[in-house]
């Protein structure tokens, strides 16, 4: 899971202060960036066969 | 062209709605209820009757539903789903009632169903859909629906982000297969006997609630079967909604499982309204799995959010924690002091940390003795607390502890703290939730919010290092190989935010 946003080297301080902000970039990049590639990641979910449709 | 299939109920079966609708409406209607059926049965709860849930046995459904199966064109001046629901309900088969968030237009509240008793008493079997336009529109659905919900940035229900994709994605790598069904369900209706006669002892439990308890106690054969009857119900309908999952028929799953709350973004998922007697069976990629949780979770939440408010650095820079310390401080007309921001609950978890060790390292155990009530069992004092902080203000007037009043447990429970909880739960966070919001639920809001930040948190720890979990919400399903490592990796993580968090392995 290389693509998902790497928290490891946040300071605790950035990391709390970056998600208790209502619309942060960071909370926003957890939850919702590189959406595409995350999903390519994920093993079970057939993507293909579904937009396939 | 596949084909769907729907519950057939004897109560009212697909040629009692052929008769009373004609034939176009047969497999309409019959998947209107069966939808119905199993979505009740995930949210159906034994104490519901005891209970102020807001939908009482009611389940929503959404308007496109509603249209496609009962039909959107107009007859004699009226939509055709709208008479089907008139007729249903007065012929007592569905009882409905409108609910949502605008209070202004009733065109836009959201529809709630309750199916008759006798739907989940009566014979059922399930049955192919034979209509070639109802199966083609199911199928277009199941293969647009999470193309089309994941990604979206929309709170509640409709969006699904990335945390949410990867459960859905661990989840349909689960099994759920429980050989002696039986013994398990009996297993679950004793500790429920069980918790039902030891509340009975609990001093404070209002006359009203232990009469309940005694109604079902009192006919505890009747009790026992609606249960077990239930019980059954529950993991029939998880054992189809996971066959579901895996073969990607999402749109046929009884509930939207995979979203995110109101109340502070919790995270929900097939698992999360399982029972623990059959979550012990779930297995991740074909292991047994453990559970790892944050330990004394809300109240340790509150401690480090009490610690947040009181230090200077963090209450006028983090934007969560500042909104609150500013309207305490316009509550009290501008000034606020140390013991009013509940100073003196944080020097009693510097005691507990010194000298946890007396208490097995468990707040309620240490508070419990602290506040002179030893002797009331851990549970019930634990849900004594609960009440104070959480409990609507109706419960908390009527509350009585032998000769003392609500105030006078309440300052023996939370001692000086109980001015900030009093203070936390007049100030307004309508814009928090703007839902059903009630000033009451103000703290479990808060706690709620933090709380799963540091599952967020943790959550993106193990996300990195390709480890797979089932989130509950305090706690975690992990394979049971990787228990222990998991364990660790979460607590270094919490660790650096404040040492009062600890994840235990159960």
């Amino acid at each position: 899971m290389t693509n998902t946003t790497t928290i490891s080297n946040l300071q605790t301080e950035d990391y709390i202060n970056g998600y208790l902000q209502i619309e942060s970039q960071l909370k926003d990049k957890m939850y919702f960036g590189e959406m595409n590639s995350f999903k390519k990641q994920l093993q079970n979910i057939e993507w293909n066969q579904l937009s396939n449709h | 062209m596949k084909k769907y299939k729907i519950y057939e109920f004897e109560y009212f079966n697909l040629n009692h709605i052929e008769n009373k609708f004609g034939k176009g409406r047969r497999y309409g209607v019959g998947k209107f209820l069966s939808k119905l059926y199993k979505r009740t049965i995930v949210f159906k709860d034994v104490d519901e009757d005891d209970g102020y849930l807001l939908n009482k046995g009611f389940v929503y459904l959404s308007k496109i539903e509603i249209e496609r199966y009962l039909g959107y064109n107009k007859k004699d001046g009226e939509f055709e789903w709208l008479t089907i629901i008139k007729s249903l309900n007065k012929s007592g088969i569905i009882n409905y009632r409108r609910n949502g968030s605008n209070p202004y237009d009733f065109n836009k509240k959201f529809w709630f169903f309750k199916l008759n008793d006798e739907f989940f008493n009566c014979k059922k079997s399930y049955v192919d859909i034979e209509s070639k336009t109802l199966n083609k529109w199911i199928s277009k659905q199941n293969n647009h629906y999470l193309n089309k919900v994941s990604g979206i940035k929309e709170k509640g229900i409709k969006g699904m982000d990335k945390f949410l994709l990867y459960e859905l994605d661990v989840c349909i790598g689960t099994e759920l297969n429980i050989e002696n069904l039986d013994l398990v369900i009996e297993q679950r209706i004793n500790s429920k006997l069980k918790e039902y006669r030891d509340k009975l002892n609990w001093d404070w439990l209002g006359e009203k609630s232990k009469k309940k308890i005694l109604n079902k106690l009192f006919d505890e054969e009747k009790f026992i079967n609606r249960y077990k009857l239930l019980l059954n119900q529950k993991y029939q309908t998880i054992k189809s909604d996971l066959e579901y999952l895996k073969d990607g028929q999402y749109f046929e799953l009884s509930s939207d499982y995979f979203r995110r709350d109101n109340y502070g973004y919790r995270i929900y998922n097939i698992y999360s309204r399982c029972i623990r007697e059959f979550r012990d069976f779930i297995k991740i990629d074909g292991e047994d799995t453990v559970e790892v949780d944050l330990k004394n979770s809300m109240i340790s939440v509150f401690y480090y959010f009490i610690k947040l408010l009181n230090d200077e650095n963090k209450n006028l820079k983090i934007h969560l924690i500042k909104e609150i310390y500013h309207k305490l401080i316009k509550l009290n007309e501008g000034e606020i002091n140390d013991s009013r921001l509940g100073l003196l609950y944080l020097d009693r978890w510097e005691y507990i940390k010194n000298y946890g060790d007396k208490f097995n390292n468990d707040y309620y155990d240490f508070l419990r003795e602290e506040s002179g009530l030893t002797d009331l069992s851990r549970n019930s004092f634990k849900e004594l607390l609960w009440l104070i902080l959480f409990g609507r203000d109706s419960q908390l007037q009527k509350l009585k502890l032998r000769e003392n009043s609500y105030e006078e447990v309440k300052h023996l429970v939370l001692g000086n703290s109980r001015f900030l909880v009093d203070d936390l739960r007049s100030i307004s966070l309508y814009n928090w939730n703007k839902k059903n919001y009630k000033y009451y639920k103000n703290i479990s809001l808060i706690l709620h919010t933090l709380e799963r930040m540091i599952m967020d948190l943790v959550s993106q720890k193990m996300i990195e290092n390709g480890y797979k979990y089932i989130s509950i919400f305090d706690s975690f399903l992990v394979k049971k190989s990787e228990g222990k490592e998991i364990q660790k990796l979460l607590n270094d993580s919490v660790e650096s935010i404040d040492k009062v968090f600890t994840f235990r392995l159960k």
